[in-house]
C-alpha cells in the first residue's frame, strides 16, 4: 500500500514537473511579449475573447494567398511582394500611428522629409555599450530602439532611462537608449575618435556637460546662456537636460547629417551658447 | 498496472507540454502558421484543395491607372489622407501641413488653400473631406471641428463637434466624414469609438457606439473612413474590428462584413471606403497595400493596386493607401506617401449580381 502511494506520488511529481514546464513555457516563452497585454499596444483591451496580439500579428489563413505585402518580421519573407521599406516594421507601426488609431508619431516619426536613423549591415556587431556583440541588422528598424511589446521604460523603449532626475534620455552609460550602442561615441567603428564625442559630450562623467551633474535649471554655469525652460530644444518634457537629444533626434532629421535636430550645426550651438 | 498509470500521467504531461509549446508559437504568429478557419460563404482564394473557390488571379478588378501625382511640386503635401472632387478638380487634405491642396484634373498644377486664403481656414491634422452641392466639408481631427468651405477656400461655417454623449471623456476626434444631399453629415469619432450624425447647423442627430471600444452591430474599435451609397446608407470602416459596417441614413444597423487576416478578402488594416453605383464596396488597406473590392454580401471580388493587375503578388502601386472617392466613373485613391491615383473604371458595371 505504502509502496503504491510512493509510486503514485512519483508519478505525480513527474506530472508536476511537466505541469511546471507547461506553466513556465506558457509564461516565459513569449517572454516580454506578454507584457503587451497591459500597455496601450493592446488595442483590444476590454473586449471579451479578444486576442491582444492580433492588433499587430494579423492572423494568417493558411488556405489563402498571402496578401500582406509587408510581413512585420525583421527577417521579412512570407510574401512575394517587395516591401518598399527596409523592413515591414515601419509600415506596421505607421498603420496605426498615422493619425487614425494613434495620434503620436505622425509628425515626429513619419515625416517623409526626414531621413531615418541609420543602421548597419547584418554582419556588423555592436562594439560597445550594453548591446555589445549583438548584430545591428539587417534592416533593424524601429525595433532598434523600441520594443512594441514592452512599455516598462516608457515610450516602448528597449533601454532604460535611468539617469539623474529620472530624465528623458540621459547620458548615463548603459542606461541610455543612445549610449547602449554609441557609448558616447567612444565607438571607433562608428567613425568616432575613439576618445571623445566630436563636440564636448563626454559620458564618462569626467568632462562636462553631462546631465548627471549639470542642471540647466540650477543656473550653475555662469557665462553660458542655457535653456529657456519653456522653449528649450530637448522637448517640452520636464527635467529636460543636456543629453543626446539636445542636439540629435532619434527619428532622423531633415539634414540627413548626423541626425542633428537643426539644419545648421552652428545654429545648434547658439541655442545654448548665446 | 501501477507503472501503466505512471506512463499515462507522463503522457498527459507530455501532451500538455506539446500543447503549450504549440499554443505559444501559434500566438506569436512568427511563422505565419496561425489557423484562422475560413467562414462559410466567404471566397478566400484557394491554394490546392479542390472544393476551394477560384484562384485569386481570376479575380481581376478592372481599373486602369489614368493619373498618378506624386508628392512634390504638383502635390506639396505631407501625408495626405483624403480628397474630394468637384468638377474634376481634386481637393486633397494635406494632413501633415494642416491645409488643403487643390490639384487640377490633369494633375499638373496645384494651389494651396490655407489661412492666407481665409483666416478661418486653420487646420490641425485634418483627416477626411467630403463634398456636397459644391461645398467642401473638412473633418479636422486635431481640433474636433468640421469646416464647411467653398472651393475658393472661403469658409462659411466652423462647427465644433458636440460629444456623442456628454459622458464621453474626450471631445470627438473626427477621422472620417460623409455628407448627405441635405447638408447633414456624419463623422467617425476615433476618440470615443462612435459614428455621429449632425444636421447642417451642427446639432447632433444620432450616434452609434457606446463611447468605448466594442464589437457587434452597434460597436466600433476605432471607426475610420466613411462613405455613402446611392440610397444614402452610410458605410463605416471599423478599423480594429476589421469590418465594414453599413447603417441607414437614420442610424439603423443594416449589415456588416469582414475579418482580420493577411490574405485576399481579409482586412489587415482597413482605412477608408467608397461605394460605386452598382453597390460594390471599395476598401483601402494600408497593410495589404491595396484597395479591395467586395459586393454587398461581403464577397471578395478583386483588388486594385498592383503593378500587374492580373497578379496580386506583383509589386504594389501604393505605399499606404487611405482616402477613397468614386466619382463619374473614376476611382480616386489618396496615398499617405505615394500621392494621388486616379483610375478609370469600365463603363459596364462589374461585380453586380455575381
Ligand atoms: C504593437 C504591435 C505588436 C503587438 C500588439 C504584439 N506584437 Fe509581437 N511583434 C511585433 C513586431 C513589430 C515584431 C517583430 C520584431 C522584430 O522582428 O524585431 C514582433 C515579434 C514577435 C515575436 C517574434 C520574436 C521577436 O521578438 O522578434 C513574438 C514571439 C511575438 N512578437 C509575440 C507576441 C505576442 C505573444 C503578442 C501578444 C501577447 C504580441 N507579440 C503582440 C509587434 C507586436
Ligand atoms: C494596433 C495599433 C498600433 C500599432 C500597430 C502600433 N502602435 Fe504604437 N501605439 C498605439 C496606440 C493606440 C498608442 C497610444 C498613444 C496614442 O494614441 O497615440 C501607441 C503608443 C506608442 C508609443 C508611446 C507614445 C505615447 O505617446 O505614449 C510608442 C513609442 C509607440 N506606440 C511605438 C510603436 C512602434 C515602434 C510600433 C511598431 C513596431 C507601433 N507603435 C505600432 C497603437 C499602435
Ligand atoms: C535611435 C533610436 C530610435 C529609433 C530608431 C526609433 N525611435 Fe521612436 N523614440 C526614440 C526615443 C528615444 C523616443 C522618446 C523620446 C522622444 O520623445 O522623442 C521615441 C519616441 C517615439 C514615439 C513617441 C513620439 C511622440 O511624439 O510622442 C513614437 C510613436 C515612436 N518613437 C515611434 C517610432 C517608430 C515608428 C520608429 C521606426 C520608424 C521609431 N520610433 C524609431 C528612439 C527611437
Ligand atoms: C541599436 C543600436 C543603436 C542605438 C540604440 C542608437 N543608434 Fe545611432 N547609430 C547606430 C548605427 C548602426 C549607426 C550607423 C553608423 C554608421 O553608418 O556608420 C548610427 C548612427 C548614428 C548617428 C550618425 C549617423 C547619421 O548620419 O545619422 C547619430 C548622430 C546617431 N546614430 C545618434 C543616435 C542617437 C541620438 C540615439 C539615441 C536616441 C541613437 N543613435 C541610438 C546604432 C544605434
Ligand atoms: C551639444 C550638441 C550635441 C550633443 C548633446 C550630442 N551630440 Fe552627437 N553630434 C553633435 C554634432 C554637432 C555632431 C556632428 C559632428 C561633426 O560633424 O563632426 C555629432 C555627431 C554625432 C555622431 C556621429 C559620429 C561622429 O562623431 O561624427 C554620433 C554617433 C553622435 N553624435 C552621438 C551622440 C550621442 C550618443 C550623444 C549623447 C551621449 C550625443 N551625440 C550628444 C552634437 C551633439
Ligand atoms: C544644450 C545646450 C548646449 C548646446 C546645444 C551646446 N552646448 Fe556647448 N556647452 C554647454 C554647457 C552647459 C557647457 C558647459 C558650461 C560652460 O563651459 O559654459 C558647454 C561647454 C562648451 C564648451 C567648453 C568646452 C569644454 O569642454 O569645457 C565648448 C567649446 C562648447 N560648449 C562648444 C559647443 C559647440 C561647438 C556646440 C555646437 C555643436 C555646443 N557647444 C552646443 C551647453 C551646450
Amino acid at each position: 500500500m505504502g509502496k503504491k502511494i510512493g509510486l503514485v506520488s512519483i508519478a505525480l511529481i513527474v506530472f508536476m514537473v511537466f505541469l511546471m514546464a507547461f506553466v513556465s513555457i506558457a509564461s516565459a516563452a513569449p517572454g516580454d511579449h506578454s507584457n503587451v497585454v497591459n500597455t496601450v499596444h493592446n488595442v483590444t483591451r476590454g473586449l471579451p475573447g479578444a486576442n491582444p496580439c492580433e492588433g499587430c500579428h494579423i492572423p494568417h489563413d493558411a488556405s489563402g494567398a498571402f496578401l500582406w505585402a509587408r510581413n512585420p518580421h525583421a527577417s521579412g519573407g512570407g510574401s512575394s511582394v517587395g516591401p518598399s521599406s527596409t523592413t515591414a516594421i515601419k509600415p506596421l507601426c505607421y498603420s496605426c500611428h498615422d493619425g487614425t488609431v494613434a495620434v503620436t508619431g505622425m509628425k515626429t516619426v513619419f515625416d517623409p522629409t526626414k531621413a531615418n536613423h541609420k543602421t548597419k549591415a547584418a554582419s556588423t556587431l555592436i562594439t560597445s555599450g550594453s548591446q555589445k556583440g549583438q548584430p545591428y541588422g539587417p534592416g533593424r528598424d524601429c525595433d532598434l530602439c523600441h520594443n512594441p511589446h514592452d512599455d516598462g521604460n516608457t515610450d516602448f523603449l528597449i533601454y532604460g532611462r535611468t539617469g539623474a532626475n529620472g530624465a528623458h534620455v540621459t547620458v548615463t552609460p548603459g542606461g541610455n537608449v543612445c549610449v547602449a550602442c554609441h557609448a558616447g561615441n567612444l565607438d571607433a567603428s562608428l567613425g568616432g575618435t575613439g576618445i571623445n564625442h566630436r563636440t564636448h559630450i563626454v559620458p564618462s562623467a569626467v568632462s562636462m556637460p553631462i546631465d548627471a551633474i549639470w542642471n540647466p535649471f540650477a543656473g550653475d554655469y555662469t557665462g553660458t546662456r542655457l535653456f529657456d525652460p519653456t522653449t528649450n530644444l530637448v522637448s517640452a518634457k520636464a527635467n529636460a537636460v543636456l543629453a543626446c537629444e539636445s542636439c540629435h533626434t532619434p527619428h532622423g532629421s531633415i539634414t540627413d547629417e548626423n541626425s542633428l535636430n537643426t539644419m545648421a550645426p552652428a545654429q545648434l550651438c547658439i541655442n545654448c551658447h548665446k | 498496472m501501477k507503472s501503466r498509470r505512471f506512463w499515462y500521467l507522463v503522457l498527459v504531461g507530455g501532451a500538455l507540454t506539446v500543447l503549450a509549446v504549440s499554443l505559444v508559437s501559434g500566438c506569436a504568429g512568427s511563422e505565419n502558421n496561425g489557423t484562422v478557419s475560413t467562414s462559410a460563404g466567404q471566397l478566400v482564394p484557394g491554394q490546392g484543395s479542390e472544393n476551394e473557390s477560384q484562384p485569386v488571379s481570376d479575380k481581376v478588378w478592372q481599373a486602369t491607372l489614368a493619373l498618378h501625382v506624386e508628392i512634390g511640386p504638383s502635390l506639396p503635401a505631407d501625408q495626405p489622407a483624403d480628397m474630394a472632387v468637384i468638377d474634376g478638380t481634386m481637393f486633397v487634405v494635406d494632413t501633415g501641413h494642416g491645409q488643403l491642396v487643390e490639384v487640377t484634373a490633369d494633375g499638373k498644377s496645384s494651389l494651396v488653400l490655407d489661412g492666407q486664403v481665409d483666416p478661418k481656414l486653420v487646420l490641425s491634422a485634418p483627416m477626411a473631406i467630403a463634398s456636397n452641392q459644391g461645398q467642401l466639408y473638412v473633418a479636422d481631427s486635431g481640433t474636433g471641428r468640421v469646416l464647411i468651405l467653398a472651393p475658393s477656400g472661403k469658409v462659411s461655417q466652423v462647427i465644433t463637434l458636440a460629444r456623442g454623449n456628454s459622458a464621453d471623456a474626450l471631445p470627438p476626434r473626427p477621422i472620417g466624414i460623409a455628407v448627405w444631399s441635405d447638408g447633414s453629415f456624419a463623422v467617425s469619432d476615433a476618440n470615443n469609438h462612435r459614428l455621429i450624425k449632425y444636421d447642417t447647423a451642427g446639432n447632433l442627430l444620432w450616434t452609434v457606439g457606446s463611447g468605448v471600444p466594442a464589437t457587434g452591430e452597434n460597436g466600433f474599435n476605432v471607426p475610420g473612413g466613411l462613405a455613402l451609397d446611392r440610397d444614402g446608407n452610410v458605410y463605416v470602416v471599423d478599423i480594429l474590428n476589421a469590418q465594414v459596417k453599413k447603417y441607414s441614413a437614420d442610424g439603423k444597423f443594416v449589415s456588416a462584413f469582414g475579418q482580420s487576416g493577411d490574405t485576399a478578402g481579409r482586412f489587415s488594416r482597413a482605412k477608408a471606403v467608397a461605394v460605386d453605383d452598382a453597390g460594390n464596396i471599395y476598401v483601402s488597406d494600408s497593410l495589404a497595400v491595396a484597395v479591395q473590392v467586395f459586393d454587398q454580401a461581403g464577397t471578395y471580388l478583386g483588388l486594385v493596386g498592383r503593378k500587374d493587375p492580373g497578379d496580386q503578388n506583383s509589386a504594389p502601386l501604393f505605399e499606404a493607401p487611405h482616402g477613397l472617392k468614386i466619382m463619374d466613373g473614376k476611382l480616386y485613391v489618396v496615398d499617405r506617401y505615394a500621392g494621388l491615383f486616379v483610375f478609370d473604371l469600365p463603363a459596364t458595371p462589374q461585380g453586380a449580381g455575381s
